[in-house]
């Protein structure tokens, strides 16, 4: 299921994406500093009233004179650690939660599928809006724990379905019956089947996490010393670069913000693939070619067929 | 349980020959290829098929899961889906009402779409899947009619519909109803009253039976056997239930791995089958009517389609294979009452030949034959 | 891989498509062949099990609004009243300096009695007052801003939704053709776009650079709003073309694809082959037997993505300066505005739970299963 999943084209575009967001988060403050020899905080004051992209500042510079790629650099590690501080927070909740509640079974089940069906009906935008504004400046990893703590929810439901169906299966029977802890059979035994529906979610906690703190750093929310996507959007507009026409500054973040996204649909796209197979892309591909070339060598007789009647 | 058997078999075999002989053909299948096409490679599921059907003929396909009975009827009608297509061959039809013969398998669409259910309708296995559960029933039986007969009005319709209805014993008044209101019983013979709505020369129906229980099962094949004989139009019967079609068909055809094996009238595979594949068949189901016996699976399963052997398909699990029979494809040949694909019924090999093959086997397969040939004669 | 859902007459995918919650308990679920009887009491069964839900959740919700400022960081009632007298140059009524202490904490009474005065207060539809504008209600300033968002996100959502469901169905009908080639990957992207991002470059390319439209406000400010003049409408829309056309490019593209998938997955249920093989007119297969049956979830989906509908315009309207509330939320989030910020995402919360409610009434009405008696 994993691997199949894996061999999917989309899938594969999607994963290639987020890999290559991540491996910049990781190098590229490193890259900004000892190549291009700059920090977000850095002012160039020969550029003071922001620059379009030159030899020197690759993306331009800000209306304070600040380098936009160094900006991008740091940011894109903000954003991305966002990303996957709360994906991993998520996928926590979600699978010790749907995993208790679907193996569980009987009150306690019922009172933690009620609790993600209240979590599950949040808006979840309202909510998050309202805890992280209550506190100021919140830095990143209060902005990740809220968003992680948010959005289980959906991948609880699934995760409790599936464990309640591994549950009546007979493997787990024959474990629970030797005697095999209930932590154990589910860490060691239930979870690897669990494998291809957690995969995804991940990638798309992820996502959801990285646009969720850009919409928030976009409306004022989070700490400013930060650098990150939403807030540059957030600066560039503020600080009049839509009058000024400082296109330079806002463009790059919400062109990554639309790549993660993307990236988010294209694995979404591959899962469906896989679940419903009418969906598959390669399917209709290869219909089309054979019915096309099936089409060729048919088509004297079909044109006799019509002359004759 | 005992239940009556169809009036039908009161015709004797020589009468039904007779019969079929003097009618003219409806449908002459040739060379008709399916392929499933997957990202593993193309999958044939119907092979090089050949068959004729008479006007007014009931004819049986039977076969295990996966034989390619269901997607030869599929595309008889021209109702394949993703990923099935026909790849080659002709399916002539020679509708009733003297018109010219067409090749339904080379029609577009649009050019197919008048011949629809007025010349060819279906009948599905699962009623309840086929009827749209949203649109009221009436709704779906008048639109086909007003359809293919445009001078009618919508009352007129409505009362050819509830005679459909009536005819199975549905009351009219269930028009008005959503399919889920009725039980699956009356779903599936509404879907038989609905196949009926243009009077078609031919109907095919997909083990329309199955996901019934027996009682209701013997009282919708009675309705199809009663309208049959009152309307005259032909069907093609595909089931895994041979001894069904041996109560209900006129002639039988036996699909294994996407081919006909064996052809041939319901009494001559009956008393006299010819494939050890027929015959294995006959023994997983035996008749209702017939004395309680034991009964024998088929050992090994299907084969698998994208991968077949290089001879018979069914070679690896016949009792009688030979050893060319793991090497050449027994080609479908005529036999007495019928045509067969086994080498040692076909006639394909000479007498000699044939018992160069014997000994080379480990079965004991030419005194196995006739024993079984004749044990129920 | 999906989770074991109920498998309907609306096919498997039904249970993808619909929302989460409601195919584990969807009215029809488990009920193959329900009586008239007892399929009504379904259909009622399920929305009292559902109203309940969204009880909870919006009392949930008014829990951590009335919490929260409680262990936020510094006292935000002195703070708050502060704010206040600075910016009126007296200090609030007693009477208001006993409210405020019970929306934001008060040491010197128990938590439970000031829950009570919240509570009540709340039910009355008492906001309490903004800081930044005292003495104005709350609701005063909501009630200003809301028609203006309403309209954005219903108009916008219900544009979206009937061309990507159009589309949708005609991609679905033929998939693979190269209509779907080109335009499925393309709502891929527009989907993707984040819609405050968007708007900024339409702002920027249409009203700073070229000046074709404005780049803030509702109507024309020189006119007073007048239902009767037909300027006003005429200014209406053309201030909110530019949000409208981004709101609906970000939207699009999910009913798009919802309405694809549907659409591909019904096509090859038994009832639409058996639709083909009655020789149908391909339109009316298409629309009667095909879409018809497809269009379901995306109904239910309408309603349903009104909350989120909402939560995207309160991020457009910021970059195009609207007077809804999304500006109205900014304003507030700037000037650390508890009582609008809560009393905004209250509003907000309280009309997602709305419009689900309105959602799952909607399947119910759709669905004969549920709701037919004979």
């Amino acid at each position: 299921m994993l691997t199949r999943f894996l061999l999917i084209g989309k899938v594969q575009i999607g994963l290639a994406i987020i890999g290559l967001f991540t491996l910049t988060a990781i190098l590229g403050p490193w890259f900004s500093r000892n190549v291009l020899e700059m920090t977000p905080q850095q002012v160039d004051y020969l550029h003071l009233n922001g620059g379009p992209p030159d030899s020197t500042h690759w993306l331009g510079t800000t209306s304070q004179g600040q380098d936009v790629l160094s900006w991008m650099l740091y940011g894109t590690r903000t954003s991305m650690l966002v990303g996957f501080a709360s994906a991993v927070i998520g996928t926590f909740l979600t699978i010790v939660i749907g995993a208790w509640a679907g193996f569980a079974g009987g009150l306690i089940d019922r009172f933690l599928n009620g609790t993600i069906l209240v979590f599950g009906n949040f808006p979840t935008f309202a909510l998050l809006f309202i805890v992280a504004a209550a506190f100021q400046n919140a830095n990143w990893v209060l902005v990740s724990i809220v968003i992680g703590g948010i959005e289980w929810a959906g991948g609880a439901r699934q995760i409790r379905a599936q464990t309640m169906s591994l549950r009546g299966r007979d493997f787990t029977t024959a474990l629970r019956t030797v005697g095999e802890s209930r932590a154990r059979i589910i860490l060691v035994e239930v979870m690897p089947h669990l494998l291809g529906v957690i995969s995804p979610m991940f990638l798309g906690l992820i996502a959801a996490g990285v646009n969720q703190q850009a919409a928030l750093a976009f409306l004022g929310i989070g700490n400013p010393s930060e650098p990150s996507w939403g807030l540059m959007i957030n600066w560039a507009m503020t600080q009049n670069a839509l009058f000024r026409g400082l296109w330079w500054w806002f463009i790059p973040p919400g062109l990554a913000l639309c790549l993660i996204g993307f990236a988010t649909t294209m694995v979404n796209f591959g899962l469906d693939e896989i679940t419903n197979p009418t969906l598959s892309s390669k399917r209709m591909k290869l219909m089309r070619i054979f019915l096309r070339d099936k089409a060729r060598p048919a088509s004297p007789t079909r044109q006799k067929e019509m002359a004759t009647r | 349980m005992t239940l009556t058997t169809v009036p039908k078999n009161l015709e004797t075999e020589s009468e039904i020959i007779e019969r079929l002989e003097n009618s003219s053909t409806l449908l002459d299948v040739r060379g008709l290829c399916v392929d499933y096409v997957t990202e593993a490679g193309n999958i044939r599921a119907c092979d090089d098929i050949n068959l004729t059907l008479k006007r007014g003929e009931i004819l049986g396909v039977a076969g295990e899961s996966a034989s390619g009975k269901s997607t030869l009827l599929n595309a008889l009608g021209r109702l394949q889906r993703m990923p099935a297509a026909t790849s080659a061959g002709e399916i002539r039809f020679h509708p009733t009402d003297g018109t010219e013969s067409l090749d339904l398998a080379a029609l577009t669409e649009d050019e197919l779409r008048p011949y629809r259910w007025t010349k060819i309708s279906v009948v599905m296995q699962s009623a309840m899947a086929s009827l749209n559960p949203v649109i009221r029933l009436g709704e779906q039986f008048t639109d086909v009619i007003r359809t293919h007969d445009p001078r009618l009005t919508q009352e007129q319709a409505r009362d050819q519909a509830a005679d459909l209805l009536t005819m199975v014993g549905i009351s009219a008044d269930r028009l008005t109803a959503f399919p889920f209101q009725l039980s699956g019983g009356m779903q599936q013979r509404a879907l038989i009253a609905l196949s009926l709505a243009c009077d078609p020369d031919l109907v095919l129906m997909d083990e329309p039976t199955t996901a019934v229980d027996v009682v209701m099962q013997r009282q919708i094949l009675d309705q199809v056997l009663a309208a049959q004989e009152r309307l005259g139009f032909a069907v093609v019967f595909v089931t895994h239930d041979l001894s069904l079609l041996l109560e209900i068909s006129d002639r039988i055809a036996i699909m294994y791995g996407g081919k006909i094996v064996e052809i041939g009238t319901a009494a001559r595979l009956h008393d006299s089958a010819k494939h050890p594949y027929t015959r294995a068949l006959r023994r997983a189901f035996p008749p209702l009517s017939e004395p309680v016996r034991r009964l024998s699976g088929i050992s090994g399963s299907p084969p698998d389609l994208l991968d077949l052997p290089p001879g018979c398909a069914f070679a690896p699990r016949c009792e009688s294979a030979m050893a060319i029979c793991h090497q050449r494809v027994p080609e479908l040949r005529d036999v007495p009452d019928g045509r067969s694909a086994c080498f040692l019924s076909n006639g394909e090999l000479s007498e000699s030949e044939l018992t160069q093959q014997l000994p080379a086997t480990s079965n004991p397969g030419p005194s196995s034959r006739p024993a079984e040939g004749g044990d129920h004669q | 891989m999906t989770e074991p859902a109920p498998i309907d007459a609306l096919g498997s995918a039904a249970s993808t498509q619909r929302p989460a919650e409601a195919s584990d308990d969807g009215p029809t679920s488990g009920r193959r062949r329900p009586t008239a009887r007892s399929s009504r009491l379904a259909g009622l069964v399920y929305l009292r099990q559902r109203l309940t839900m969204y009880l909870i959740v919006a009392f949930a919700s008014v829990l951590v609004n009335f919490i929260l400022p409680r262990f936020m960081p510094g006292d935000p009632a002195t703070q708050m009243i502060r704010d206040i007298t600075n910016r009126t140059g007296a200090p609030p009524s007693g009477y208001q300096t006993r409210m405020i202490k019970a929306r934001y904490g008060d040491p010197e009474r128990p938590v439970l009695l000031q829950f009570w005065d919240y509570i009540s207060r709340l039910v009355q539809g008492d906001l309490g007052q903004s800081s930044q504008y005292y003495p104005i209600p709350v609701t005063e300033l909501i009630g200003r801003a809301l028609p203006w968002t309403l309209y954005l996100a219903i108009v916008s959502t219900i544009l979206g939704w009937m061309i990507g469901t159009y589309l949708g169905a005609r991609l679905g009908w033929r998939p693979g053709r190269r209509l779907d080639a080109i335009l499925t990957p393309v709502s891929m992207f527009f989907s993707s776009i984040p819609a405050f991002w968007l708007g900024l470059l339409i702002v920027w390319y249409l009203a700073y650079s070229n000046g074709w439209f404005p780049n803030q406000g509702a109507y024309n400010n020189s006119l007073e709003i007048d239902f009767s003049d037909p300027d006003f409408y005429l200014s209406a829309l053309y201030h909110g073309a530019l949000p409208l056309v981004t709101l609906i490019i970000v939207g699009f593209a999910r009913w798009l694809f919802s309405m694809r998938n549907m659409m591909i997955t019904t096509v090859n249920e038994d009832y639409v082959q058996l639709a083909r093989a009655k020789g149908l007119p391909e339109n009316r297969i298409r629309n009667r037997y095909a879409a018809r049956n497809a269009l379901l979830p995306n109904f239910t989906g309408l309603a349903q993505s009104m909350g989120g509908a909402l939560t995207a315009v309160i991020l457009a309207e910021t970059v195009f300066i609207y007077p809804g509330i999304g500006s109205l939320l900014t304003g507030a989030q700037a000037a650390r505005d508890y009582p609008v910020m809560q009393g905004v995402m209250l509003m907000v919360i309280f009309a997602s739970l709305l419009f689900n409610f309105i959602a799952d009434s909607v399947y119910v009405l759709l669905d004969p299963r549920t709701r037919e008696v004979t």
